[in-house]
This record gives C-alpha cells, structure tokens and sequence, in this order.
C-alpha cells in the first residue's frame, strides 16, 4: 500500500514543471561550459591550462547545482500535499486504510527520492557529459561530499515547505520558506558571533527572536554553505556538535507537527 | 445481526452553524440504503465524519464496532466522492489499477479484477484512455470500477448517478444489486429518488441537519416515494 502511495508520488512529482525547467537550466549551463571550454581548448590554452579552468568551471556547476537543489526541494516541498489539497484528491487518498501520517510521510520521502535524484544526475551525469565531450578530467570528490551533506538538510526543506503550504498559497509559502533560510542564516551567524551562553544570558528582543529562529527552524542555509565548501576546498565555519543533532530533532518535530495538524484538519 | 455502521448521537458545528444535529442512524449488512434530502441537508457532512474526513463535536460513529477515527476502521470500506478526480495523466487502468492496490490486491489477481469490473460497467475499451481525455460520465464510471475493485464490505457512494446518462444509471443500478446480492452493503448518498426508489432497500431522510426518517422502501408503491418525501420535507421546514 505504502509502496503504490510512494510510486504514485514520485509519478506525480517527476511532472513537476520546477523539475522540467531546472533541468532544462541545468543543460543550457552545461552547454555553455562546455562550448566555452572548447573555445579555449582549441584557441588558446594548451591542455594543462585547460584542465585548470575547466576544473574551475566544472566547481562554479557543482556550486550552482547545490545553491539552487535546496529551492528545488522548497518549490517541490510546497506541491507535495497542497497540489491534493487544492484538486480535492486528497479526501480519496485519506479515505484508503492508512493513518494520515503515513500519506505524510510518503509524500514528504517521495519529494525527497525525486530531488535527490535531480541533485545526483545533475552533478554526476553533468559532471561525466562535461569531461566525456571536453576531454577535461573532473574531480567529483568535493562534489560527493557535498551530496551526503546536503541529504537530511533537504529532508528539513521539504518538511518546512509542506507546512507552510498547509496555510498559504504555494508561491507565498515558497518566497516564505526562502525569506526563513535568510533569518535563519542571519540569527544563526550572530549567535555563533557572540557565542550561544551569552545569547542565553543576556536576553532581549533580538536575542530571543534570533534563538527563536535559531533553535525552531533548520539550518538549511548553514548546511549548503558547509557542504559548498567542500566542492572548491574552502573554510567554512560550522559547529557539528551543535548541527547534527540539531537538524534530526528539528526534522522530526517538524514532520511529527505536519502529522498532528493533518490529522485534525477537516477534509 | 450487528449493524455495519452505527451513528450514535452525532452533532457537528461549522463555527456557530450547526450541521449535524444528534444523528442516529444505523445500517444492516447486506443491504442498500439511500441517504436523501434537500441541498444543504447535512448529507455530505454526515458522509465526511462517517469517512473520518471532519471532526464532529459529539457522538461516536461505529464502522463494524471500530471507532470511525481509527483508520482501520476503513479496511472494510470503500468510497466515491461527488465528483471523482484523480491524476489526470493516468489512464483508466492505471487508475483501477492504483484503487485496488491501495487495497493489497497485486499480480494476476489484480489484473482478473480490473478486466471483471471494466466489462462490468462497460468500459473495457476505455482501459488505455488518459483521464484528461475521459468525458464526465467515462471519469464518473472509472471511479465507480475503482471502488468496487476493493471487494470492500461496505461501499459508500456520494451521488453516484450524477453525470451518467441513462443507460449507464441502468448499468449502475444492476451492478449495486448484484454486489448486494454478493453480500455486500451499499450506503448512498443521492438526490435522484426516482432511481434509487427502485433497488434500494432502507431510506433515511435528512433536514437541517437531522435524520427526520427512517424507513423501508417496501411500504412505497412504484414512484410514490418521491412525493412522500416532498410532504415530509416540506412539513419539516
């Protein structure tokens, strides 16, 4: 049952237009890449020089690839539930013998299977076209790396964009579930500036609206940051001790409220 | 014999509206009941808390002895809303196929199923058409073969003749009779009298929110329901 729910998600989500058209982006930049490389290749650089800046090139791709998969999975996130919502699907699906959570579930781990997907075709078919047709030998290492990272932070961004499309309007919960990685970027970066003890001790309105942010929502931005680091070998600052544990709990409280309010809503 | 469906002092509220008043209503096995009344009636909010759709704000509903909350007490039961939409990039099988697998029917068996019911409501050679392309009637049959792919014990059907022309109605009627006669219980949710006069067995008649009757249409000569239930209805406005 769960596993007929499961295809009949990623069915409907490999339809997405989100999906259509960054992949289609995601051709036309590679095209570029590659013309300009050859461009290069064949008119000025000799093959050291090429290997450098296609190497360059194909970093600059992988760090556009993992900047624009966490808006992938917001745009997909906020369709998951509220697309069957909006058509009235959903009253016949939750009418089957399963309890609502596990509709959530599947449709919220559907979305995640297909942008994962999206992220590791886009990076690796990408990356293998790229050095097949320019003869460029590209270093995937940081770009794998970057992936595992990148795979619970964008669990916690599909979660939050299904929320939030629980109350609003798709295009307002997707600007929203944006504007929410800034904040949280921004709270999290002045916390860990003057340090989470001092945060805690000197309370006043800034402090407890950025520990608001700073506890209640995912660090999607902190995690795509960190994990960009390591596609072009950068320093990144990043509290694992605090990270790790924080992101597993918030993911589960987030699906386990998306869970108690689908519950109770009326269909 | 327990009743398959128990409805105990049911009431619900829409902010200051109140939708359902005290509903009690019961339904035997093996047998057919319309739940009619006039628009607004409170039909489809009893349907919904039935199906475990809304909340109600007291009583207690029973789906064979199960609390209607609990989702397994939807393993016996299968439902076609008013109007049935699905995906429309799914074709008619597609969508049979997705119904009884939500069930746990798989394989061979399935694939026996989908070809009994489609030659069944006549829509064999729809089987490879997408829904975008299926007519309101063709879209209205495919969700009636999805609900009776389940073999559930009890089928609820929201309107279920609405958007068929009369030659499918006939088609229906003959099939709900015959899954009556395989055991099944059918509840119906319906404004066309005239048909279900003619193969349901009980009645229960709605206003403003109450069963205001319940009966057997046995006691009805051919066509005199329908201005019994006017008289009604009117002296319960």
């Amino acid at each position: 049952m769960l596993k007929t729910l499961l295809i009949n998600t990623l069915l409907k989500e490999a339809r997405s237009r989100s999906l259509l058209f960054l992949g289609i982006f995601n051709i036309i930049i590679l095209l570029v890449m590659v013309t300009v490389v050859k461009l290069l290749g064949e008119n000025t650089l000799a093959q050291e020089g090429l290997s450098v800046v296609g190497g360059g090139v194909m970093g600059i791709y992988f760090l556009v690839i993992n900047w624009w998969i966490t808006i992938l999975a917001y745009l997909l996130g906020t369709s998951a539930i509220a697309s069957d919502l909006r058509s009235g699907i959903v009253s016949q699906l939750v009418s089957f013998p399963i309890p609502r959570w596990q509709y959530i579930l599947v449709r919220i781990v559907g979305v995640w299977i297909i942008v994962l997907g999206f992220y590791f075709v886009s990076n690796f078919l990408g990356g293998f076209a790229f050095s097949v047709i320019t003869g460029v030998e590209v270093s995937f290492g940081g770009a794998i790396v970057a992936f595992l990272i990148n795979l619970l932070p964008l669990l916690a961004a599909i979660t939050l964009a299904v929320f939030l499309s629980l109350y609003i309007q798709r295009i307002f919960a997707f600007v929203l579930c944006s504007f929410l990685s800034v904040i949280v970027q921004i709270s999290t970066s002045g916390i860990t500036k003057i340090g989470l003890e001092r945060a805690l001790s000197e309370f006043d309105l800034y402090k407890s609206i950025g520990l608001f942010f700073h506890f209640l929502f995912p660090h999607v931005s902190v995690w795509s940051n960190y994990a960009s680091s390591f596609i072009f070998g950068s320093e990144a600052s990043f509290n694992s001790m605090f990270e790790v544990p924080h992101l597993v709990v918030i993911t589960m409280v987030w699906i386990g409220l998306i869970s108690f309010i689908f519950k109770k809503k009326e269909l | 014999m327990d009743a398959i469906l128990e409805v105990k002092d049911v009431s619900k509220f829409y902010g200051s509206f109140q939708a359902l008043k005290s509903v009690n209503l019961s339904l035997k096995p093996n047998s057919i009941m319309a739940l009619v009344g006039p628009n607004g009636a409170g039909k489809t909010s009893l349907l919904k808390s039935i199906l475990g759709l809304v909340s109600f704000s007291s009583g207690e509903i029973l789906i064979n002895q199960i609390d209607c909350h609990d989702y397994n007490s939807r393993k016996s039961l299968a439902y076609l809303p008013e109007k049935f939409i699905f995906y429309d990039y799914y074709t008619v099988k597609g969508t049979i196929s997705f119904f009884g697998q939500m069930y746990g029917l798989s394989g061979s068996e399935l694939s026996e199923k989908i070809d009994a019911i489609s030659s069944e409501l006549g829509i064999k050679d729809l089987l490879n058409k997408k829904l975008s392309t299926c007519s309101k009637g063709q879209l209205q049959r495919t969700g009636i073969a999805s609900v009776l792919i389940s073999d559930s014990d009890t089928i609820f059907l929201d309107e279920p003749f609405s958007g068929l022309d009369p030659v499918a109605i006939k088609e229906l009627k003959d099939t709900l009779i015959k899954y009556k006669n395989k055991g099944k219980t059918i509840f119906i949710n319906s404004h066309i009298l005239g048909e279900i006069e003619k193969f349901c067995d009980e009645y229960a008649i709605m206003n403003h929110g109450e069963i205001i009757e319940v009966g057997e249409f046995s006691k009805f000569q051919d066509g005199t329901f329908e201005d019994y239930f006017y008289n009604k209805v009117k002296a319960n406005a």
